[in-house]
C-alpha cells in the first residue's frame, strides 16, 4: 500500500542489506559454519557431429556447484580450424554455425564455470566434428498412382521423402497435365488434398512434388497420377461454393462492426453434406476446399439440401480438427441447414451464402448463423500461418465455445482444450472481432507447441504486468497480427448507442523514455505491448526508427519450438530474446537495437534477466528487480519486496521468482512467510523448466512449507502473499515483505 | 493500493456538503469528472437484444432459430415504481468497496469498485456508489452504467477528460430495482491512453459482497 512504502521499504532494504553482508561476504560467513566455498563443476555436453551450415548449440547447463549456483560460463575454441565465432562466449548454451570445411575436422570447446562465490571449475571440454560433406539432396516421393471417381476428395502422399542428412523443410506441388486445373488444399505440405472434379470421361491427373531440404538443397521432381473416373452410373456430382457473411469494421480505428455491408467470404475446409430432403439423413459428405468449393457425389434425381457444419477437420499430416459449438449446451458444433431443397440432376452449380442473421442496425433477426464460420476462418488462417513454418504440424482438437451464455474471451487447456468467445450482440460479442479470436488461437498455439508459464487473469491496456503474462499476452497479439498481416488491433462493442471498437497498433512501440507523467505506457519487459510490438518487428520487412530487423516468422516459430519450450527460466522476453539472438547471431544487433528501445536491456541479456536494471514507474526497484532472486539451499533466507502498486493478482510486484540450483538429488525443503499482519496468506510454487513441482497453497496461512524429492538441476520459486498475488485478494493488498528460505 | 490524501482530506469535507445532495452527481474528493448533475433516468437505447445465437443451432439437424419476440399478447415488463428518491449517502471508503469483477480478455487497466448502501430491494431505490481507479494514466476515461430493462437509474455517465493513474474516479447512482430486473448491473468503463483505446464491461452483482475464495486464473485472456 503506498502510504506505508516508506517504512516498508527501509525496513526492507534493511533486511536486504543485512542477507548481503551474511551471506555474500565471504566463506567464513556460510550458514554452515565457515566452511570453505567448493568449486563449481564444469560440463561441456556431449560431442556432435554436424554438417556445414546448421546451428550447432553447445550445452553447459549440465555444469553445477554444490554449495551455491552457477554465475559465469566462459566458452574457449581450444582447436580446430577455422576459429568459429560463439553467439556469446559467456552463456550456458552458445551456438555458431558450422563452417564449411574441406575434409571432416573437429572443433574442439573449452567451458570453465564460475560460482556465485567467485570459485572457477576445471575445465571441461568437448568434441564437434563437422563433415565434410556438402548438403546431401533430399529425394521427392510423390507417392503411388492413385484412382478416384469425381466428386471424391483425394490425398496425395509424399510423406515418403527424405533427406539422408538432415530434413524436409518444405514442399512444393504441382499439377503438370489434366483438365481442369484443380485447386490444391495446403498445398504447400507432405499431405495436400483436391476434389476430383467433374469429367466426361477417365481422365489423368499428374502432379510433381519438389522437396527442399534444411540446408536449402532441393530435390529433383517425383511425379504421381491420379486417374479420375466418372461417377458411377446413377450417380451425379453437386457442386458449388460455400461463402459465409463477414461483418466487417469501418475505416477509422475507433469505429465498430458495420452490420449493413456484410461482405461474402469463401467458407474453407469445412463440412458440407447432401441430406436427404426433409430429413437428416446425410448422402454424401465432402470438405470444402480453400477456395470454398465442394463436390458431393449423389444419385441421379435427388431431391436434397445443402447443410454445412461449423467444423474444420483434417487427418493425416499436417492434421487439424477445430469445431465451433454452444458452449453451454451443445456437444455437436454448429450447422446451417439451407432453406429449401433442389433436385441433385438439376446441373447448375449450388452455391451456399451463410448469412449473419443480423440487421444493419445490429439487430439479431434470426440465427446468426456466419459467426461460427468466421470464427473458423479465423483460425483456419491461422493454422496456414503455422504450416507456413511447420507444414507436417499435427494440431490437438480445439473447440470453441460461443454462445448466449459465454461468459468471456479466454483460452483454457483445462478439461479439453477450449476457447471461449463473447456472444453478447448488445454488449460485446467477438466472432467477427478477427484480432481477438487469432489472439485466443494464439494462446494454443503457445501452449501446445512452446509453452506457456502465463498465469492468466485480467489485464488492461498500459498494464505493467507479471513478465510472464507480459510475454504470453503480447505474443498472442502478435501472432494475431501476423495471421491476419495486419499490425491494427480492433475490438469491437457496443457502447449503448453506437458499434465503436477500442484499438492499438502492433506496429506502433510504445515509448522508451519515461520522463514525465507516471504509469504511462512506457516500454517494459513487463508490457505486453512491449512484446507485441517486439515480435511484430521482427517477423515485418517494414523498417521504423529503431527496427532493421525483417526476420518473418519462421526464426519466431524456431524459437517457440526450442529455447522457449525448454527454457529452465519462467517464459519472459527474456528468454525469447536471449534465444533468437543465438539463433540469429547476425542479426544479433539489430535486435538488440529493437529491444534496447522498450527499455530491456538486450546487450546483456539471459534468460533470467539477470542484467536488467530498468524499473518502470510507479513501482519501485525493491518490488521489481532482480527479477529471480538468487538463493541457495542451506543459505541465507531470501528477502523479496511485493507491492500491489501496478495492482493486484498478476501485475509487475505481486508474485517474485527465486532461482536455486540442486546439486545432487536430495530432499528439499521451503518455507515462506509475509510481513503482512492484517490476514497473511503466504504462498509459493516450485518449478522446473515450466513444470509444476509443488504448490504450496494451503488455506490462509501466514507461513508455507513444503517438502519434495528433488532431482539435481535449477528449480525456480513463484511466491506471493495472497492479498497481492491471488486471482482473490484475501486480505489488504500492500507492500509486504517475503523471506523464504529453502533447506 | 493508491491511497489518495487528497482523497482522505476532502472527504471529510465534502461528506458534510453531501448530506444536503439528493443524488451525487459530483463528488469533490474527485478530480473533475464532468459528471453530470443528477437526472432521471434516459429512456432506454435501442439496445439490439439478441435472440442466443447457439440454441438454434445447437445441433446440426437444428434450423436457423426466428427472432425471439414477445407475443402481441404479452403482459408489458414489470418495471419498478415510481422510485422515492433516496437519502444522501456519503462516500464509502474506498478500500471497504467490493472490487468488481471486469471482462476477459484485454480490458482497460483500471479497477472499479462498488458499494450499495444497502440492499438492494425490488421498488426500493438504493445508493450505488462507483469508484473507477485507473492504474495508468490516460484520457478520456468514462464509466457508464447499461441502462436495463427493469432497473430505474439516476445520474449519466461519469466521464473525464484526463485520467491520471494516482487518482480515484467517484460517482453516485440512485438505483432502483423492479420486480423482475436482472441480478446484476452491467458497467462499461472506457479509456484511451497512449497506446490506443480500451474497454471493460464490469459485473455489479446486487447481491453485493462475496466470500473471497483462493483460486488461480487459469484462464489466458
Amino acid at each position: 500500500m503506498r502510504k506505508y512504502t516508506l517504512g516498508l521499504t527501509l525496513a526492507g532494504i534493511a533486511a536486504l542489506l543485512l542477507t548481503a553482508c551474511g551471506g555474500g561476504g565471504g566463506s567464513s560467513s556460510s550458514s554452515s559454519g565457515g566452511s570453505a566455498n567448493t568449486a563449481p563443476v564444469a560440463n561441456a555436453g556431449s560431442n556432435q557431429t554436424v554438417i556445414s551450415g546448421v546451428t550447432v548449440t553447445l550445452n553447459g547447463s549440465a555444469s553445477s556447484d554444490s554449495d551455491g549456483a552457477i554465475a559465469s560460463y566462459t566458452w574457449t575454441q581450444t582447436a580446430g580450424t577455422p576459429t568459429v565465432a560463439l553467439s556469446s562466449g559467456t552463456t550456458s548454451q552458445p551456438t555458431f554455425p558450422a563452417p564449411t570445411v574441406a575434409t571432416t575436422t573437429t572443433l574442439t570447446f573449452s567451458l570453465v564455470v564460475t560460482d556465485n562465490r567467485g570459485a572457477t571449475s576445471p575445465a571441461a571440454t568437448v568434441n564437434v566434428t563437422v563433415n565434410s560433406s556438402l548438403n546431401v539432396a533430399p529425394t521427392a516421393n510423390a507417392g503411388s498412382n492413385q484412382t478416384a471417381t469425381s466428386g471424391i476428395t483425394v490425398t496425395l502422399n509424399g510423406s515418403a521423402s527424405n533427406d539422408p542428412d538432415g530434413s524436409i523443410a518444405s514442399y512444393a506441388w504441382t499439377q503438370t497435365a489434366g483438365t481442369p486445373a484443380v485447386t490444391l488444399t495446403a498445398g504447400t505440405t507432405a499431405q495436400p488434398t483436391f476434389v476430383a472434379p467433374t469429367v466426361a470421361t477417365a481422365t489423368t491427373f499428374t502432379f510433381s512434388l519438389v522437396v527442399t531440404d534444411n540446408g536449402g538443397a532441393t530435390s529433383s521432381a517425383s511425379a504421381v497420377n491420379v486417374i479420375v473416373n466418372p461417377p458411377v452410373a446413377g450417380n451425379v456430382n453437386v457442386t458449388g461454393q460455400v461463402k459465409f457473411a463477414r461483418v466487417p469494421f469501418g475505416s477509422s480505428p475507433s469505429s465498430g462492426l458495420i452490420y449493413s455491408t456484410p461482405v461474402q467470404r469463401p467458407s474453407r475446409g469445412v463440412m458440407v453434406e447432401a441430406l436427404a430432403a426433409g430429413t437428416t439423413t446425410a448422402l454424401a459428405t465432402a470438405t470444402t476446399d480453400d477456395a470454398g468449393n465442394y463436390t458431393l457425389t449423389v444419385a441421379n434425381n435427388t431431391s436434397i439440401t445443402i447443410r454445412v457444419t461449423a467444423r474444420i477437420q483434417r487427418t493425416g499430416s499436417p492434421q487439424w480438427d477445430v469445431r465451433v459449438q454452444n458452449g453451454v449446451a451443445g456437444t455437436n458444433p454448429y450447422s446451417y441447414t439451407e432453406p429449401g431443397s433442389f433436385n441433385s440432376s438439376a446441373g447448375t452449380a449450388h452455391n451456399v451464402a451463410i448469412p449473419t442473421g443480423i440487421s444493419a442496425a445490429g439487430v439479431a433477426i434470426g440465427a446468426r448463423a456466419s459467426g461460427p464460420f468466421a470464427i473458423l476462418d479465423t483460425i483456419y488462417q491461422g493454422i496456414q500461418t503455422v504450416l507456413g513454418a511447420a507444414p507436417d504440424t499435427v494440431f490437438p482438437a480445439l473447440i470453441v465455445d460461443w454462445g448466449s451464455q459465454t461468459e468471456g474471451t479466454f483460452f483454457t487447456a483445462g478439461g479439453g482444450q477450449h476457447i471461449a468467445l463473447l456472444a453478447k450482440l448488445g454488449e460485446d460479442t467477438d466472432e467477427f472481432d478477427q484480432h481477438v479470436v487469432a489472439h485466443e488461437f494464439g494462446h494454443f498455439i503457445e501452449h501446445n507447441f512452446s509453452r506457456a508459464d502465463n498465469i492468466g487473469g485480467a489485464h488492461g491496456l498500459g498494464d505493467k504486468l507479471d513478465p510472464r503474462v507480459a510475454f504470453g499476452e503480447g505474443f498472442g497479439y502478435a501472432f494475431a497480427a501476423i495471421v491476419l498481416n495486419d499490425p491494427l488491433a480492433r475490438d469491437s462493442y457496443f457502447d449503448g448507442t453506437n458499434q465503436v471498437s477500442a484499438w492499438f497498433n502492433v506496429e506502433d512501440n510504445p515509448p522508451s523514455n519515461p520522463s514525465g507523467a507516471q504509469n504511462d505506457n512506457f516500454g517494459c519487459w513487463c508490457s505486453e505491448s512491449s512484446v507485441w510490438s517486439i515480435l511484430w518487428d521482427i517477423q515485418d520487412n517494414v523498417a521504423d526508427a529503431n527496427d532493421t530487423v525483417a526476420l518473418g516468422f519462421q526464426p519466431i516459430w524456431d524459437v517457440l519450438i526450442s529455447e522457449q519450450k525448454a527454457t529452465p527460466a519462467f517464459t519472459t522476453i527474456f528468454s525469447f530474446v536471449t534465444a533468437l539472438k543465438a539463433q540469429n547471431p547476425a542479426r544479433s544487433a539489430a535486435i538488440d537495437t529493437l529491444v534496447l528501445a522498450q527499455n530491456i536491456n538486450s546487450n546483456n541479456i539471459d534468460a533470467y534477466g539477470t542484467n536488467e536494471a530498468h524499473v518502470p514507474l510507479p513501482l519501485l526497484a525493491a518490488p521489481t528487480l532482480p527479477i529471480y532472486t538468487v538463493a541457495t539451499i542451506g543459505g541465507p533466507a531470501a528477502t523479496l519486496s511485493t507491492s500491489d502498486d501496478a495492482g493486484r493478482d498478476n501485475k509487475l510486484g505481486d508474485r517474485r521468482y527465486i532461482r536455486f540450483n540442486v546439486p545432487t538429488a536430495r530432499s528439499v525443503t521451503i518455507t515462506a512467510s509475509s510481513s503482512n499482519t492484517s490476514n497473511p496468506d503466504t504462498d509459493f510454487k516450485v518449478f522446473r523448466n515450466g513444470s509444476l513441482v509443488v504448490a504450496a497453497t494451503n488455506p490462509p496461512a501466514p507461513n508455507e512449507s513444503a517438502t519434495f524429492q528433488a532431482s539435481a538441476g535449477d528449480y525456480l520459486v513463484d511466491v506471493y502473499d495472497c492479498a497481492n498475488g491471488c486471482d482473490t485478494a484475501e486480505g489488504a493488498p500492500g507492500d509486504y515483505i517475503l523471506t523464504v528460505t529453502i533447506n | 493500493m493508491r491511497t489518495n490524501k487528497l482523497d482522505v482530506t476532502i472527504r471529510t469535507a465534502a461528506g458534510v456538503l453531501l448530506v444536503s445532495i439528493l443524488l451525487a452527481g459530483c463528488d469533490k474528493r474527485a478530480p473533475d469528472t464532468g459528471a453530470p448533475p443528477a437526472t432521471p433516468a434516459q429512456a432506454a437505447p435501442a439496445t439490439p437484444d439478441a435472440p442466443p445465437p447457439a440454441d438454434a443451432l445447437s445441433t446440426p439437424d437444428a434450423a436457423p432459430a426466428a427472432p425471439v419476440q414477445p407475443a402481441p399478447d404479452a403482459p408489458p415488463p414489470t418495471e419498478p415504481s415510481v422510485a422515492p428518491k433516496p437519502t444522501a449517502a456519503v462516500e464509502p471508503n474506498l478500500d471497504s468497496m467490493t472490487l468488481a469483477t471486469p471482462s476477459a480478455k484485454l480490458s482497460v487497466a483500471a479497477d472499479l469498485r462498488y458499494q450499495f448502501d444497502g440492499v438492494a430491494l425490488p421498488n426500493q431505490p438504493v445508493i450505488l456508489h462507483l469508484a473507477a481507479v485507473p492504474r495508468v494514466s490516460g484520457s478520456k476515461l468514462s464509466v457508464n452504467v447499461r441502462q436495463v430493462d427493469g432497473v430505474q437509474l439516476t445520474a449519466g455517465a461519469l466521464s473525464a477528460q484526463k485520467a491520471n493513474g494516482a487518482e480515484v474516479y467517484r460517482q453516485q447512482y440512485s438505483v432502483t430495482r423492479g420486480t423482475h430486473s436482472p441480478p446484476e448491473l452491467r458497467v462499461l468503463v472506457t479509456m484511451e491512453t497512449t497506446a490506443g483505446s480500451a474497454f471493460g464491461f464490469f459485473s455489479v452483482p446486487f447481491g453485493s459482497g462475496t466470500n473471497a475464495q483462493k483460486q488461480d486464473s487459469v484462464k489466458q485472456r
